[in-house]
C-alpha cells in the first residue's frame, strides 16, 4: 500500500489521539496506588487529660510522636494523644499567629473540602484568651461552626507561644457537624493552615489512634495511606510545568524557524490588488493537492 | 496609492521594490493593547501573590483588593471597550476566526513539524494598495486567542465573583451572584473544584502571554510589533 502525504497525516492524527487516551487511561488509574505519609500516632496514656490546672500535662513530654508545623509557623508542633473514649491534642504555635486550624480529612484530598469536620482556635490578644471552634468545612469560605461544641481546651501561653491543650471523646454523636469518629486503630488523614499559611499547598498528615501504652510500639510507624488527588499538588506542579515547557518550546522555535531555517516566504504580507484572502477549500487545495 | 516613503532601486532593475508605510492598527486598538497589558501584568502578579501566599505590597487583604480591583477594571477593559471597538470600526471580519484559520493553523503546525515543506507556510497578511487597507491581517492564532481571551476573561469573572462571595458575600448583587452559580453548575455535577477552574483559566492567561510575548519581539514581526506601538508599519510592494 502506497502512503501517501494524507494517509500519513491521517496516521500520525491517530497515534496523538491513541497517545492522549492511554495517558488519561494511566493518570486515572493512580488513585489506586499507596504511598508512605508523616504523621502522628496518638499512643494510649492511660489517665485523662486535666484541664484548667494552668500548666501543661506532662505526659506530653514522653510522646515521641510529633510533627513540626510549618504553617503553624516558628515553633509550631503538634502532639496527639488518647485514653479510649477520649482523643487529646498538643498544639503549640507563635501567639502573633492570629488562628490556626486542623482539618480532619477521611482520606487525602484538596483542603476545606465540603463536610470536612475540623477545630478553629483564635486568639484575642488583649487579655490573652484562645477562642476554641469545633467546626465543619462548608467549601473554600470560612467554616461553618458546629451547634454541637465537642471540643473543650486550655490555653498557657509562654515565650510567645500559645500552648493549646485540646480534649475531644472519641463519639460526638454530632452527626449535624460532621465529627469523625476516632476508635482504636482508626487511621484519618489531616491539614494543618493559619492566618499567616492558609493559601497553596498543605501536607497530609495521618493520625494513627493506638491502643499501645506510651512507650509500647513504634512511634512513627510506616503507614500507607491512598494517593488522592491533591489538588494543592497538582496545581503546583502545573505552575512549574507550564513555563518550563513554554520556555522550552520558545528555545525549540527561535532556534529552527529565527536562526537556524526561517520560513520560506519570512512572514511578508501579500501586497497587491490582485489577492484576496483564499477559501477554506482554495487553502486546502492549494496545500494539498497533487498538483 | 499609499504613502510612499522611500523608493530603492536593484542593479537587477527587472524588479523595483517600494516601501508603503501604512497604518496597522488604530489609536483605539493600542491604547487598549496596552492598557490590557499593564492590566493584565498587575492581575496575573496579584493572582501569583494570592496563590503562592507571599505578598510584596501589603497583606493578604490588600492583595486581595487590588487583584479585585484590577479584575473588574479588565472585566470592563476587554468585555465592553474591546467589542465596542471592534464594532466601531467594524473589526469583526478581521478578528472573528473562521474554518480557514483553523485550517491554516492545522497546516503551520504541519511545517512546523515537517510534514509539509515550507513553501505551503500560509500566507496571512493582504495588504490591498488600493484600498489602503489589509483585508487580512492577522496571524489565524492570533484570531483564535483574540475570542478564546475574551471568553477566558468571562470564565475568569466568573469563578472570581463566585469565590469573592463564598468568603466575602455581600459585595456583588445577589441576582448576579446567583446568574453565576448557575453558570457553574455543571462544574458541581462533576466535582470540578472552582478554584481549580480558575486556577487553570490562569494557566491559560500565563501560557497565552508568554507565546504572545515571544512571537512580538522575533524579528521577522519588528514591523508589526513597530504597529502596535506607533500605528504605521512599513511593507514592501514589488513591481515588475
Amino acid at each position: 500500500m502506497k502512503i501517501t502525504r494524507i494517509k500519513f497525516i491521517m496516521i500520525m492524527f491517530i497515534i496523538f489521539l491513541s497517545a492522549g487516551f492511554i495517558g488519561t487511561s494511566v493518570l486515572g488509574s493512580t488513585t489506586a496506588v499507596t504511598q508512605s505519609a508523616r504523621g502522628f500516632v496518638a499512643p494510649n496514656v492511660n489517665t485523662s487529660l486535666i484541664l484548667n490546672n494552668g500548666q501543661v500535662e506532662s505526659f506530653w513530654s514522653e510522646i515521641t510522636s510529633y510533627q513540626n508545623i510549618s504553617e503553624f509557623g516558628e515553633g509550631g508542633f503538634v502532639k496527639f494523644a488518647n485514653n479510649e473514649t477520649h482523643l487529646f491534642s498538643l498544639i503549640v504555635y507563635p501567639q502573633s499567629n492570629d488562628w490556626v486550624s486542623i482539618e480532619f480529612e477521611p482520606e487525602p484530598e484538596v483542603c476545606m473540602a465540603n463536610l470536612n469536620d475540623g477545630w478553629s482556635f483564635y486568639v484575642n490578644q488583649n487579655p490573652d484568651q484562645i477562642e476554641a471552634r469545633d467546626i465543619q468545612f462548608v467549601g473554600t469560605v470560612m467554616p461553618d461552626n458546629d451547634v454541637q461544641m465537642d471540643i473543650s481546651t486550655e490555653e498557657i501561653f509562654d515565650s510567645s507561644l500559645v500552648y493549646l491543650e485540646v480534649v475531644r471523646p472519641f463519639e460526638t454523636g454530632d452527626t449535624d457537624g460532621f465529627d469523625i469518629a476516632f476508635y482504636n486503630g482508626s487511621l484519618n488523614m489531616m491539614q494543618f493552615a493559619s492566618k499567616d499559611d492558609h493559601i497553596g499547598f498543605h501536607e497530609d498528615f495521618y493520625l494513627l489512634i493506638t491502643d499501645k501504652l506510651l512507650g509500647e510500639g513504634s512511634a512513627d510507624p510506616d503507614v500507607d495511606i491512598p494517593v488522592g488527588a491533591n489538588l494543592g499538588q497538582i496545581k503546583f506542579i502545573l505552575l512549574g510545568v507550564t513555563p518550563v515547557g513554554i520556555l522550552v518550546f520558545i528555545g525549540f522555535h527561535a532556534f529552527r524557524r529565527v536562526v537556524s531555517s526561517p520560513i520560506e516566504h519570512k512572514y511578508t504580507r501579500i501586497v497587491d490588488n490582485d489577492h484576496n484572502p483564499p477559501s477554506f477549500m482554495e487553502r486546502w487545495r492549494e496545500t494539498f493537492s497533487s498538483k | 496609492m499609499a504613502e510612499t516613503k522611500s523608493e530603492t532601486s536593484k542593479p537587477k532593475a527587472i524588479e523595483t521594490e517600494q516601501i508603503l508605510s501604512v497604518e496597522r492598527y488604530k489609536r483605539s486598538q493600542r491604547i487598549h493593547h496596552w492598557i490590557h497589558v499593564v492590566l493584565m501584568i498587575f492581575f496575573l502578579f496579584t493572582g501569583l501573590e494570592l496563590f503562592l501566599g507571599m505578598y510584596f505590597l501589603g497583606d493578604y487583604s490588600d492583595t486581595r483588593l487590588f487583584h479585585v480591583i484590577f479584575g473588574v477594571f479588565i472585566g470592563f477593559w476587554d468585555l465592553i471597550v474591546f467589542p465596542a471597538i471592534v464594532i466601531r470600526f467594524k473589526k469583526y471580519g478581521e478578528l472573528i476566526p473562521t474554518p480557514r484559520d483553523f485550517l491554516d493553523m492545522f497546516i503551520i503546525f504541519l511545517c512546523y513539524i515537517r510534514i509539509l515543506p515550507d513553501s505551503k507556510y500560509p500566507h496571512y497578511d493582504y495588504y490591498n494598495v488600493d484600498k489602503k487597507k489589509y483585508i487580512m491581517k492577522y496571524h489565524p492564532a492570533q484570531k483564535v486567542l483574540s475570542l478564546s481571551n475574551l471568553i477566558a476573561i468571562f470564565g475568569m469573572g466568573v469563578t472570581g465573583v463566585v469565590l469573592s462571595e463564598q468568603s466575602n458575600a455581600g459585595h456583588v448583587p445577589s441576582i448576579i451572584v446567583d446568574i453565576f452559580n448557575l453558570i457553574l453548575l455543571p462544574l458541581g455535577w462533576f466535582a470540578i473544584d472552582i478554584r481549580l477552574v480558575h486556577f487553570l483559566i490562569f494557566l491559560y492567561f500565563l501560557t497565552t502571554t508568554m507565546v504572545h510575548f515571544y512571537f512580538a519581539i522575533i524579528p521577522q514581526n519588528r514591523e508589526r510589533l513597530r504597529g502596535m506601538i506607533t500605528g504605521k508599519e512599513k511593507i514592501h510592494l514589488k513591481k515588475s
